[in-house]
């Protein structure tokens, strides 16, 4: 039996969904932490409900066009009535919604994140940038706050030179992001980044910087504790990713020897200590060829990401969120953490690649993912789980670990060989094709991978096509048999034999 | 060729264990635009097995496919195979030339009309009825899962007609515009 530790809480309200709010809850369980979590309308049957020791049933409200995990007042209420102490927000939802932490501090409700103040300093990408500035961080040359008009942009483009990047003062996930290339496009895209950025987070301020062409996306994650230590353990390359959404994250990156890991990993130290962060964030940073790095943003939040990092150093990296906001001190400092092996986690999207990416709804008749000791899975689905349009398209995280990058990498085909699903389309193939790509083999990419480098988005396997005919084939002679055999005289005429296969006659 | 064929599962589709013998059989009527047979060249054994948890997967040799059969109308087959899709029509020599024929004729006249790309919400609409619209210009802004996507003209052409407005919810493959 595992020593019974005191936490400031023993109820925890998981305030997210899918694969997430399972990881959580395994933790919580570990350390005998009691877990609940609301019930949608939207997916009353979804998997993750089954692992809570609670369901708080919303499905009664039946409102589709109010987003539960939105909803602050909604969740605090419920908190209050549940005599809930702790609250996880996951990521996405309200995991760095500044306002929701100040709400539970009020409440004297534990959030699980950092405190409300420095989720608002972080959450704005000028003031965050502004800290760093302070602080002697490199960052890319840019406008110093929002820009507010077009006139202004031109200006300011103008001033740090084409090609600039537009982004969305409050933005994240690639929403209200724009690459402009020269003048000309600038009025258009400025517009539209304001637009999205207006829709998308009720705030349609946007800044400008200059783009580095050829970045990798490298992260750290760092670890805080409310008494003055902070850890960072290791880096993530996110590089791999579609209209700035990741795809496929590996830890350690390929890009960073120790010398540049410990001065990137200082400068994550530095902006965490700066605004004073506790618990578990992550800090953004752009490495462009020559091996620069600029500060981009942190995230305040435990990211999609973090089972590759957990993988590399061994540590539960929720265990650390749910120590850390009980007020425990880091068991670790910098030296001790240690890193060992490889680990590339790969989201497994309900997606149509041969279709732009477009969200494929439906329901996963069936799904295997193959299991292994190099294999780790983080799902929130299951047989017969259905793919609503209301939540993001991600089913499962893949997470594939090994010695070394190639044997990972040669472990990932394997896996992704054996991996079946019927009822949805995924991003399996397109996986695949990354796996057998050699500019991903070799280690040397960057952001704009996907767009230049992949020539073709869906692995197939030699003979695939005639396998595909074969299969129809066989399918239409099993019909025509069996309509042969029960109606003898009916339609005896249409003896469709000889068989002729006119291919992809359908223009798509 | 019926003999050649013994039918293991009646449930949801028979899946039917054959020999080379039986593929090169059905090779024979096959036909594919890049003239890919290998198959035929290589002493390849096929197996169709249904997994223990109700996978479909054909064996060539020891390489394994998982199958799917997505759509099926009539004479024309949606497969997927390792979760790409093939699109086939089953014909008779002469529907085939028949078809060949329609086809061929229709993409002589094919007018350049623009269809939803996926599912999602006209936010904005940046071309009028009547108005010149160059290769390249955006006509459209779709927004899905929240992203604002510009559509842009595949050809130069004018429009001749705009079959949504501002505010419209597509489904993938709905019609937004015509062209001359």
């Amino acid at each position: 039996m595992k020593r019974k530790e005191s936490f400031k809480f023993n109820s925890l309200l998981i305030a997210n969904r899918g694969e997430i709010a399972i990881r959580i809850i395994s933790t919580a369980k570990k350390l005998g932490i009691k877990t609940f979590v609301l019930k949608t309308a939207k997916e009353p049957k979804a998997l993750y409900l089954r692992y809570a020791d609670e369901i708080i049933d919303l499905s009664e409200r039946n409102n589709k066009d109010i987003n539960e995990f939105l909803d602050i007042e909604s969740i605090i209420e419920i908190s209050k009535q549940y005599k809930i102490d702790a609250i996880h927000p996951g990521y996405g939802f309200l995991a760095e919604n500044s306002l929701f932490a100040e709400r539970c501090a009020d409440e004297n409700i534990c959030f699980i994140g950092p405190a409300s103040d420095v989720i608002y300093m972080m959450g704005n990408k000028t003031v965050a940038k502004e800290i760093a500035i302070k602080h002697k961080i490199p960052v890319t040359k840019g406008s110093v706050g929002a820009v507010n008009t077009v006139q202004e942009a031109h200006v300011i483009a103008a001033e740090i030179g084409f090609p600039v990047i537009i982004k969305a003062a409050s933005g994240g996930g690639g929403r209200g992001m724009r690459i402009v290339n020269n003048d000309d496009e600038l009025e258009k895209l400025f517009n539209l980044a304001s637009v999205e950025a207006g829709k998308a987070f009720n705030d349609p301020s946007v800044f400008i910087e200059k783009y580095i062409s050829k970045p990798r996306h490298i992260e750290f994650q760092i670890l805080a504790d409310e008494h003055g230590n902070v850890v960072h353990l290791g880096e993530r390359d996110c590089s791999i990713q579609r209209k700035h959404q990741k795809l496929i994250e590996e830890a350690p990156a390929f890009a960073l020897n120790a010398a540049l890991r410990e001065k990137m990993g200082n400068a994550a130290i530095k902006i965490a200590k700066a605004v004073g962060y506790t618990n578990a964030g992550t800090v953004e940073f752009l490495l462009d060829e020559k091996s620069d790095f600029y500060f981009m943003e942190m995230n305040t939040r435990i990211q999609v990401e973090h089972p590759v990092t957990e993988a590399i150093t061994g540590l539960d990296l929720i265990e650390w969120q749910l120590r850390i906001a009980s007020g425990q001190k880091l068991a670790y400092t910098q030296k001790d953490i240690k890193f060992s092996g490889w680990a590339i986690e790969f989201r497994v999207n309900a997606e149509d690649v041969e279709a732009n990416f477009s969200p494929n709804q439906g329901t996963i008749n069936k799904i295997h993912i193959p299991k292994g000791k190099n294999i780790r899975i983080d799902t929130g689905v299951e047989n017969g789980s259905v793919i609503t349009p209301y939540f993001d398209s991600m089913i499962a995280k893949i997470i594939i670990t090994g010695p070394d990058r190639a044997k990972t990498i040669a472990n990932a085909r394997s896996a992704f060989n054996k991996f079946m699903i019927e009822g949805i389309k995924t991003t399996v193939p397109f996986f695949k094709a990354i796996l057998n790509n050699e500019k991903f083999l070799s280690g040397n990419f960057d952001t704009s991978f996907i767009e230049k480098d992949l020539t073709e988005y869906n692995y197939r396997e030699q003979n695939e096509e005639m396998v595909a005919a074969l299969f129809a084939a066989m399918d239409f002679y099993k019909d025509e048999k069996l309509e042969n055999e029960s109606f003898i005289d009916y339609k005896k005429g249409k003896n469709l034999s000889p068989w002729l296969f006119n291919n992809r006659l359908k223009l798509r | 060729m019926q003999d050649h064929f013994k039918r293991e599962n009646r449930e949801k589709y028979s899946y039917i264990a054959c020999s080379l013998e039986d593929v090169r059989k059905i090779s024979e009527f096959m036909f594919f635009t890049d003239g890919r047979v290998e198959i035929d060249k290589k002493k390849a054994n096929i197996r169709i097995e249904e997994t223990p948890k109700g996978f479909v997967v054909i064996y060539i040799d020891n390489k394994r496919y998982q199958v799917e059969m997505l759509e099926k109308n009539q004479n024309n087959y949606q497969v997927s195979v390792n979760g790409n899709t093939y699109n086939y029509s089953i014909e008779t020599k002469l529907s085939y030339k028949r078809k060949r024929n329609l086809s061929l004729k229709a993409s002589e006249t094919t007018k350049h009309d623009l269809h939803a790309p996926m599912p999602g919400k006209i936010v904005d609409i940046l071309a009028a009825e009547n108005s010149l619209v160059k290769k390249g210009d955006s006509l459209i802004i779709l927004e899905a899962m929240k992203m604002q996507n510009e559509i842009l003209a595949a050809v130069s052409s004018k429009v001749i007609k705009i079959n949504v407005s501002v505010g419209d919810v597509v489904n993938k493959g709905d019609l937004l515009m015509c062209f001359e």
